[in-house]
Order: C-alpha cells, then sequence, then structure tokens
C-alpha cells in the first residue's frame, strides 16, 4: 500500500496520530502536498462521508475521521501555502437565532472542509446580521443555516432578507439544512439549496464552488 | 366543494361533510376525542397516521406517501392521514387502537391530612337590628371558631374573594347552614350546604403523551379512584415542539386549551360520579405538567419556550378558580398549577422530586423521568441540580420503522435464550410494533450477539454469515431505496425488525440521556459510582428492564443495581398536593432547591454526547 492509502485508511479509522506521521512521511518521499491532501486526506474522508450517507458509519466515526484530518493537516499546512494550494471556496456557517443545535452544522463543517473548502464557523444562536457581516467580511461564495426546530427555521428567512437588504445576495448562495427543513421551504423563503445530510451539502457546495471559478 | 367522509372505527361510524382538499387528518380533528395519532404533527414525516381507505376515493399519494407506506401497504388500501386529501365521497377505517398501558400508581406518602383547599361547614350567627354587622365579618367569625374546633392548623381565612360576596350576600340569612371553600388564606365561594355534600380533590399528572387523574377524598384522604387517557392534543404532534407550533398557527391556541381542558373536566366529572359523588363535590385540582402543557392549559402562548433564552409566561405555584379554566361547571373549586424550574423541567418533575422528598434525602440520589424529554436530576438535602435533555421520540415508537407506543402488541421485552433471539408483547398479543423498553431490550440482545457492534454497525451479509443460523437468519436487506440500512427481524411472517436508521435513532436518544448525566455529575464533581440510588420515574421508566438499559449505555452500569422504580412520581405528588398543605408547599421547596442547567451551550455536554453515541464494548 502506498503512504497515501495509509493516510486515507488510517483517517477513516480515526487514528489522529498515525495520520499525522504518514503525512510527514509521505512528505518526506517528496510527494506534493495537493496530492497529500486531495489522495490521501480528501479521499479518506470522501469514503467516510458516503458510508455516513448510507447509515454505515454514524456522527461519533465521522468527528473522530475528522479530528485525524486536522490532525494531519498540521504537518501539510506551511506546504500547501509555499506551493499555492488555494482552498476551493470560502463558506460561512451557523446555527439560526434562537437554536443552540450545534452537532449537524458541525458535521457539514468537517464534511465541506473534507472537500478542500474554507469554513468560517459562526457557531449557534447566530442572527442575520452575523450572517450578513461575516460574509461581507471573508468574501463568502456561500451562506449555509441550520436549524433543528420548526419554531426557529422560520429565521432563516430573516437571513434571506438580511442578506437582500444589505445589496449582497447577488453572487451569493445561500445553503439551509437541518432536521425540519425541506427543498419547498428552501424555495418559499428564497433560499438557492436544500441538503437532506452532511455529505450531500458538501457536494453541493463543491459543486458551486467548482462552477463559479470554471 | 363539499365532499360526505364516513368515518368507521370498531362499531363506532361518523359522518361528515367536508371541504374538499382537506387532509383526511385535517377532517377528522374535530371528532371527539381525537382519533389518530400523528406524532410529527401532520406533516408528512413519520408514516405513523395510517388509515385504511374501503370505499370512495382520496388523492393520489405522491411522492411523500409514496415512500413512505410501501406499495403492498398502498395496495391494501393504507393511506397517511395527513398527506391524503378529500377529493370526493369517501369512506375509511381508522385501526382499532390497542389499549395504552399507561403506568397510573407512584410512590404512596403518609401525609398528614391538611388539604390545602377545603369545604367547611358553618352557620352564622344571624344579624339583628342591634347587630348590624356585615355577612363577611360574621363568616369569618364562624370560620375561625369552626376551624379551631377542627383543630385545623394554619390562620383561618381572612376575606372572602369578589368571586364569592354574591353568594354569601344570597345565602348567609337567617342562620342557615353554609358551605364555604377555603384556599389561600381565603374564601373562595359560599352556598347552601348540600346535603350529602362531600369535598374531592383531583391530583392531575398532566403529560405530553398521557394524562393520568387521581381522585381523593379530602376530608378522609381515601383513594377513591384513578384514570388514565392519552392526551387529547396528540394529532398537533407526539413532542412539546410540535405543540408550540401548534400553537402558534391561527386559532392553534385556542384548539389545543380546549381540547384539554375538555378532556381533564370530562376525566373528573367521570370519575367524581363513578366514586358516587357529583362533579360539584370537586374542590380542588392540583395540576403537574411540564411548562408547556401549563401554558396551554391557562391559554397562555408558549412559543418563547422554543426558542434561546426560552423564558416561559410562568413557572411559580398559582392558584385559579377552577371553573375559569372550564376544568369544572360550578363554583368554589380551585385548580392549583404547581410550580416549575424552567421551560424544560417543570411542575411534572417538581411534584416528581418532592414526593420522593429527593430535596430533603440524605446522601446522593440520581432522578430520571425519561420520555421524549429526558429530564434529569441529581442532588438530596444539599441542592438539586437538573436538566432536561431532548432524547427524541425513539423510545416512545416514533421515528422507528416499526415503533409503537406502549399499546397490547407491542414488543416490550427481547431477550436471548439458548442462541436465539426471543421476545415478549404486552397482553401476549401477537406482534404489533416494537414500544421503547423492547428496543432498548433488542440492542442489548443484538449487542450480546454480535448483530450490531459497538459503533452501532449492523452486520452485513458476509458477516452474517459467519453467525450461527439462529441469528444469521434474522438479518434482511435493505428497503427499496436503501435509505434504512440493512434489517434485524424479530418476527419476520409478521414484518416487525429494527433497521439500521432505528439503531441510529436509538443511538441519538440514549447519548442525550447518558451525556445529560454525565454533565450533572462531573458539575458535582462525583462519579457514577458515588451515586446512592436511582430513581426511575415515569411509564417508560417502570417498564425498562435496566439491565439492558446499562448494557446499551442508556444508564450507568454500577447504578443497575440501585434502581428504585417510582412510577407516576409527578402524579403522586400532585395527589399529596390536594391532600396536604405541606406537601404543596414540599413543591416549592423542592422546585427552591433546583439549580436549572442549560445543557445545549455546554461544550462538555456536547461532547459527552458525540462520546455517548457509541455502544459499550463487550465487558
Amino acid at each position: 500500500m502506498s503512504t497515501l492509502d495509509d493516510i486515507s485508511a488510517f483517517l477513516q479509522k480515526g487514528r489522529a496520530n498515525e495520520v499525522a506521521a504518514n503525512v510527514q512521511k509521505a512528505l518526506d518521499e517528496g510527494l506534493s502536498a495537493r496530492s497529500i491532501l486531495e489522495e490521501g486526506l480528501m479521499a479518506g474522508m470522501n469514503i467516510i462521508g458516503g458510508k455516513f450517507k448510507r447509515n454505515e458509519v454514524y456522527v461519533p466515526e465521522v468527528l473522530i475521521a475528522a479530528r485525524a484530518m486536522n490532525a494531519g493537516l498540521v504537518p501539510l499546512k506551511p506546504h500547501l501555502v509555499s506551493s499555492g494550494v488555494k482552498a476551493r471556496g470560502k463558506v460561512i456557517i451557523g446555527t439560526v437565532k434562537g437554536d443552540l443545535h450545534d452537532i449537524g452544522k458541525n458535521l457539514v463543517r468537517m464534511m465541506m472542509e473534507g472537500k478542500g473548502l474554507e469554513v468560517v464557523d459562526l457557531g449557534v444562536d447566530v442572527s442575520s446580521d452575523k450572517f450578513v457581516a461575516a460574509a461581507r467580511e471573508h468574501k463568502a461564495d456561500i451562506v449555509c443555516c441550520s436549524a433543528l426546530l420548526t419554531t426557529t427555521m422560520t429565521e432563516m428567512k430573516n437571513v434571506v432578507e438580511g442578506f437582500r437588504t444589505a445589496g449582497i445576495r447577488e453572487g451569493l448562495t445561500i445553503m439551509v439544512g437541518g432536521a425540519p427543513i425541506t427543498d419547498s421551504f428552501c424555495k418559499s423563503i428564497g433560499a438557492d439549496i436544500y441538503s437532506a445530510d452532511a455529505a450531500s451539502a458538501a457536494d453541493a457546495a463543491v459543486a458551486v464552488c467548482d462552477k463559479k471559478s470554471a | 366543494m363539499m365532499h360526505s367522509l364516513r368515518v368507521l372505527e370498531g362499531k363506532r361510524i361518523d359522518e361528515m361533510e367536508v371541504e374538499g382538499d382537506s387532509s383526511v387528518l385535517e377532517a377528522v380533528a374535530g371528532l371527539e376525542p381525537s382519533r389518530i395519532d400523528a406524532p410529527c404533527g401532520g406533516k408528512g414525516l413519520c408514516g405513523k397516521c395510517r388509515i385504511k381507505l374501503v370505499g370512495g376515493r382520496l388523492s393520489a399519494p405522491d411522492a411523500r406517501e409514496s415512500r413512505l407506506l410501501s406499495a403492498a401497504e398502498l395496495g391494501v388500501g393504507l393511506r397517511l392521514a395527513c398527506l391524503a386529501r378529500v377529493e370526493g365521497d369517501a369512506e375509511i377505517e381508522l385501526s382499532e387502537r390497542g389499549e395504552a398501558y399507561i403506568v397510573t400508581s407512584g410512590p404512596e406518602s403518609s401525609a398528614e391530612l391538611d388539604p390545602p383547599v377545603r369545604l367547611v361547614a358553618v352557620a352564622p350567627r344571624e344579624c339583628s337590628l342591634e347587630d348590624q354587622s356585615d355577612d363577611e365579618a360574621r363568616l369569618l367569625e364562624a370560620m375561625a371558631l369552626e376551624l379551631d374546633r377542627q383543630g385545623a392548623g394554619g390562620p383561618a381565612p381572612a376575606k372572602v374573594a369578589l368571586g364569592a360576596l354574591q353568594g354569601l350576600a344570597r345565602y348567609c340569612r337567617g342562620g342557615a347552614a353554609l358551605g364555604a371553600v377555603i384556599a389561600d388564606g381565603g374564601v373562595l365561594s359560599v352556598a347552601p350546604l348540600r346535603p350529602g355534600a362531600r369535598a374531592l380533590g383531583l391530583g392531575v399528572d398532566l403529560g405530553t403523551t398521557t394524562v393520568v387523574c387521581r381522585l381523593v377524598d379530602l376530608a378522609t384522604g381515601e383513594r377513591l379512584g384513578s384514570a388514565s387517557e392519552l392526551n387529547a392534543q396528540r394529532s398537533f404532534g407526539a413532542d412539546v415542539i410540535s405543540r408550540i407550533e401548534a400553537a402558534s398557527a391561527p386559532a392553534g391556541l385556542e384548539a389545543l386549551k380546549s381540547r384539554i381542558r375538555t378532556q381533564i373536566a370530562s376525566m373528573a366529572k367521570a370519575l367524581a360520579e363513578s366514586a358516587g359523588a357529583e362533579g360539584a363535590d370537586l374542590v380542588s385540582f392540583a395540576i403537574a405538567g411540564n411548562t408547556t402543557m401549563l401554558h396551554l392549559l391557562a391559554g397562555v402562548p408558549p412559543d418563547a419556550i422554543a426558542r434561546s433564552p426560552f423564558a416561559p409566561a410562568f413557572l411559580s405555584r398559582r392558584t385559579e378558580n377552577a371553573a375559569e379554566l372550564g376544568l369544572v361547571q360550578h363554583q368554589g373549586c380551585a385548580a392549583i398549577l404547581l410550580p416549575g424550574v424552567s421551560a424544560y423541567v417543570g411542575a411534572d418533575i417538581v411534584a416528581g422530586l418532592a414526593a420522593i422528598g429527593l430535596h430533603e434525602a440524605a446522601g446522593r440520589s440520581l432522578f430520571l423521568d425519561l420520555g421524549t424529554n429526558g429530564e434529569i436530576a441529581f442532588g438530596g438535602a444539599d441542592g438539586i441540580l437538573c436538566c432536561a435533555t431532548a432524547a427524541g421520540p425513539a423510545f416512545e415508537g416514533a421515528g422507528i420503522a416499526k415503533g409503537t407506543g406502549g399499546v397490547v402488541g407491542a414488543i416490550d421485552s427481547v431477550w436471548v435464550e439458548d442462541g436465539a433471539i426471543r421476545f415478549g408483547t404486552i397482553g401476549d398479543a401477537p406482534a404489533a410494533g416494537i414500544c421503547g423498553s423492547g428496543l432498548i431490550d433488542a440492542l442489548a440482545a443484538f449487542l450480546d450477539c454480535g448483530l450490531v457492534d459497538d459503533t452501532g454497525r449492523v452486520v452485513d451479509a458476509e458477516e452474517a454469515r459467519a453467525l450461527p443460523p439462529r441469528l444469521s437468519a434474522l438479518v434482511g436487506e435493505g428497503l427499496g431505496d436503501g435509505s434504512g440500512g440493512p434489517l434485524l427481524f424479530l418476527d419476520r411472517e409478521r414484518g416487525i425488525y429494527i433497521s439500521q436508521a432505528d439503531v441510529r435513532a436509538a443511538q441519538l436518544a440514549k447519548a442525550a440521556i447518558a451525556a445529560g448525566i454525565d454533565t450533572l455529575l462531573k458539575i458535582a464533581g462525583v462519579g457514577s459510582g458515588d451515586v446512592d440510588r436511582l430513581y426511575l420515574a415515569g411509564g417508560f421508566g417502570s417498564l425498562l428492564d435496566v439491565r439492558s438499559a446499562a448494557r446499551i449505555g442508556l444508564l450507568p452500569p454500577e447504578l443497575a443495581d440501585r434502581v428504585i422504580v417510582v412510577g407516576n412520581a409527578s402524579g403522586a405528588g400532585a395527589v399529596a398536593a390536594c391532600l396536604s398543605r405541606s406537601r404543596l408547599e414540599a413543591c416549592d421547596r423542592a422546585r427552591a432547591a433546583c439549580a436549572y442547567v442549560e445543557l445545549s451551550s455546554r461544550p462538555d455536554f456536547n461532547e459527552a454526547y458525540i462520546e455517548r453515541m457509541m455502544f459499550p464494548g463487550l465487558s
């Protein structure tokens, strides 16, 4: 097995130390930072994402794998910067105002990071103004809103309105998700994309960013 | 355009005219008692509101309905009431509801008889030209003498309430014998003393799922009877969040309010009559309900409960006129709403803690009330920490493919015997579904047999082949779209199984409870081995097999032999509050002892939650 395969395999098992060690080993072998990222770390996260979608692995495994991925990124980061590897796109994510649910949103963030997107996590109970300010500051491509309660999902409409009022709705993709959200709700509030699970959300976000940069 | 809809249920037939394009669920919403369970609140998500079309027609099934029902089920006319719309005249059949199994009994207490609301028979002296003192003064004077004669503790009433002055003016004449109801240091009502009048109290455990009423004689303390029903609001959704959402729809609050008021009123009247008394003999209600249920009963908008920072409109104990709350027809009956701690630790928990006396107990006690929301309290005489954790409805059967409540035919126990998996059902009836305790037992058995690994993954076909045939025979292919993952059959003939997705739902539910326990113990700075006793309250707690719960990591294994099952503790607390002022005040003291911990914003809770999603490895 190649070192890249080892990185992917250890990542899927959530073995943070082994992932970091093998990333270092791959660097020592002279492999490019981009291929280590894409064919090692991201390949492993992709497999986890697919299994998660099919219910074969669950939240804990995804979180452990994501932790291992972050451990692998530590030795890799300086090389990615020096070789000019850029993030595929920039995403702002948060759980809407009045809602304190964290985990679903974190899964989406990790899946997106696993696909090579740069994600700014605003946390939970995030007001419309905060979403707008962060999107402006970071020049985001995508804004992702999460809500787990039927009573807080209506807040997403305020977020969409907030971007419209601020005059930066054009060219920005707004994604929504969470247990009570449906595609028809997404359309009714004027958001762009609804995803049913974290892995699909990451796929959709990548498609948006790749289309933009193409 | 109006259509006619015939609704058959057992021997009962209802016919109604229905506005075209209403869903079947909306159409039958007016029927009393409410007839169709809709755990997700009629949003087309859970697939539980099944009805059978036996004549005429309904709208063609849409994509969602076709996903939630199999082709075979649709073929025999099964439909979902929330999605199927009335498009012409139709005849539908509701499945006869299995008898719900509701735990009504709780910890009994031997409190001294000293009811906070009581009926006092008095005969105030007559007035005269020489003594023109007012009716109120003469009544209060007679009352003080009578209470003193009875040796009742506490101060005698100091005033007659405005609403009772009319009765006073009318009846306080000529030395007639009067029946006066007193509460909270005042006289609530004055009326001629009816021959054979009794003073009855009703303790109410007002739950999101069930309503349990217990009738007591306030003069003797005798328990006269109890009744339990499923909450009549349940067609608006199974959990408090869907009820709150329903209440914020136009006319929603009014509908929810009148549903529950009507239900409690009719339960109260029926109980009084079956005890040989009449509705007018009721002088008090003590109501223990979660904060949302009490808001809905009072007709107060509960929406702030569902949004951070979760501030309810009221929490303190209050005494209201039961007639104004629509619970009785007559004046002179008080409804005491018991106090709650927070939006999610309500009066039901406080009443339960008071019934057990946890706020006065020596040592360290853990108290669990498991339902859609799991409420957890930890502590003793030095103070109590409490929290609520969103376990979701998996343990009540919702969100589980073959899940059901605790009804006849529900698989409620599963065990391993001679290397095979066996099960039992409520009432020994043919298996019709799986209830919460059955789900937990089944998971424990699957883990022990290697059908599910400690990450919660169901074995694949290849791994199954390595197991003994009687186990591998249980593993089935996933359904059509594969979303549910592989299946583990408990009863293949009747199509009762647990899917991979069901295992995941149970993992979330048990992790929420276990992480809540972890967090409270961590804040208190003790380990689970340091806990002296674990009280399990609520219907689910009574049915739960503690060993199975420990096996799947729902409860700390160290506590398996320190469990005390207390049944309906909140109902017991409510009854005690009717019978004894000191027990009513114990609710206030228990509430004051509670410090609420908000889990959702705590990083340590979130960490524990994720950690607890795994199953414990084989020990």
